[in-house]
């Protein structure tokens, strides 16, 4: 995580958990480098949800393609106690991932209203351009996927 | 949505200094059927809404009081209404002058006719 990234995303996902009441938050690369992270206890655990979370907006997207002709957009689950709010956003040219996880503190709606405000905000933040290591990863992931939907 | 609900919250709307009537789910604070004039954010209404309703239902269940059945919001410039019913409630954005008697009336008609 670069400097520029933290102060471009560390802000807005500290606004956007404040306003949405929500336990965590995460924001990722789609190739599961973190960018941001308020509520993890643990450095494991936020490495152990990007990884799932990059792997979950892959086998998403992907789907999306399928059914759709397009990428799926914001997925929801919702557990007995917690839900996950998972959002791709278009950032700098890239797709940037949110991941939110809440209880009855916040709501759906809720979420879904300040994750819009947390995209106009991370457009609003100035960056220094993205590194060639993480596109490349990317692309990569993305070449894998084709080959296992057998699209390559 | 319900031939009732689209009934009700357009006898809502039709009152005077009503700007938004719709019906949503306090557990997930998304609407469900809306109608409102151009500018309101029903999203929005929606979320907060249901957010203020569930907070009251905590005070209230906190003091002894019981469910909270419905609730008004006066500011300078206009009035919120939320009539719940179990998960679901009716919310209303009106102006300062509109007519409450009646759209409490309505909004309890609302929530009736959906059981």
């Amino acid at each position: 995580m670069t400097e520029h990234d933290a102060n471009a995303f560390a802000e807005p996902l500290l606004a956007f958990v404040r306003d949405t009441r929500v336990q965590m938050g995460l924001v990722l690369e789609t190739s599961g480098r973190v960018l941001a992270q308020h509520g993890f206890t643990r450095s494991l655990d936020v490495m152990s949800a990007c990884a799932l979370v990059s792997a979950i907006h892959a086998s998403a997207a992907e789907l999306g393609r399928h059914l759709d002709g397009e990428a799926f957009g914001p997925l929801h689950h919702a557990g007995k106690d917690r839900q996950v709010f998972l959002a791709p956003l278009r950032c700098d040219g890239r797709t940037v991932l949110l991941l939110a996880v809440f209880d009855g503190a916040s709501s759906l709606g809720i979420v879904r209203l300040f994750w819009q405000e947390f995209a106009r905000r991370v457009a609003d933040a100035p960056r220094a351009p993205t590194s060639g290591a993480a596109p490349d990863f990317e692309r990569e992931l993305q070449h894998n996927l084709a080959v296992l939907f057998g699209r390559a | 949505m319900t031939t009732h609900a689209k009934t009700a919250l357009g006898e809502l709307a039709r009152v005077r200094g009503v700007r938004a009537a719709l019906m949503a789910s306090e557990s997930d604070g998304l609407a469900a059927a809306s109608v409102a004039a151009v500018g309101v954010a029903e999203d929005a209404l929606a979320a907060f809404a249901m957010a203020l309703l569930r907070r009251a239902r905590m005070a209230n269940a906190a003091a002894g009081y019981g469910d909270t059945q419905f609730l008004a919001l006066d500011a300078s410039r206009g009035r919120l209404y939320v009539a719940a019913r179990g998960d679901l409630g009716v919310v209303v954005l009106g102006e300062p002058d509109a007519n409450t008697g009646l759209i409490r009336v309505l909004m309890q008609r609302a929530l009736g006719g959906l059981e």
